[in-house]
């Protein structure tokens, strides 16, 4: 069983990601990736860069602790990363990569590591656009900073 | 007793810090805590009754314990927005 979880301000290489982690399994078949990405357009207004914070080091170890709870047997190579800092649009923020006994399995906790990390690691991103900085506060709700 | 008070996200926007250190005397409650810095900012206050506000102690969500002991670090923040 494999597990890497790491917050950082690199962008990863996700090929390299994905070759070892093939080259390392054995009886299974298949491999699930999530890749999250900074948006161009809100609400029809051009974002110039997302930038994210982290608390650390308790954002990584509540990364760490979630992925422990989310794994079981049928899991057998997980690896998550989250970037922070200054992010353009386009650029990666969140890679999700999961190998499992079974693609249903690899499908199911791909997406549950995904919406628990979104909402339990106490990572802020403040969203800079041509309209204004934007606080965003869980899945989506937005707060001008010059509001607050 | 000493405490670090932690302000992360759009919080450290409204105390403009993002951390400090609180004295308080080695009887002083969370709850207790919570009322100097409501008082201290008093637009946090008002946040809070609109905006889910969330506490953790030393990296664990509050969980209702209103001890606080020497070199406990308080973070205050808002639903996180990760991913």
């Amino acid at each position: 069983m494999v597990i890497d979880v790491r917050i950082t301000h690199e962008e990863i290489n996700i090929n390299e990601v994905v070759k070892e982690m093939i080259k390392n399994s054995s009886s299974e078949g298949s491999l699930v990736m999530f890749l999250g990405y900074v948006k161009e357009f809100v609400d029809g207004h051009r974002v110039n860069k997302l930038i994210y914070e982290a608390y650390e080091p308790y954002s990584t170890q509540i990364l760490k602790r979630i992925v422990s709870e989310v794994m079981d047997d049928d899991i057998t190579d997980i690896r998550v990363y989250h970037r922070v800092g200054a992010l353009n649009p386009h650029e990666p923020v969140i890679y999700i990569f999961v190998i499992a006994k079974s693609r249903s399995k690899a499908f199911e906790k791909c997406k549950e590591l995904l919406e628990r990390i979104k909402r339990e690691v106490p990572i802020f991103k403040l969203e800079v656009r041509d309209d204004g900085e934007y606080w965003i506060v869980g899945d989506g709700l937005r707060i001008k900073r010059d509001s607050l | 007793m000493e405490v670090k008070v932690v302000y992360l996200g759009l919080i450290a926007d409204i105390t403009g810090r993002k951390e400090e250190k609180v004295k308080l005397n080695s009887e002083t409650k969370f709850s207790e805590l919570l009322n100097i810095i409501f008082m201290k900012y008093p637009k946090l206050k008002e946040l809070s009754k609109k905006l889910e506000l969330i506490f953790l102690v030393n990296g664990l969500k509050y969980n209702g314990e209103d001890k606080l002991y020497d070199g406990d670090e308080i973070a205050i923040m808002t639903i996180p927005s990760g991913g």
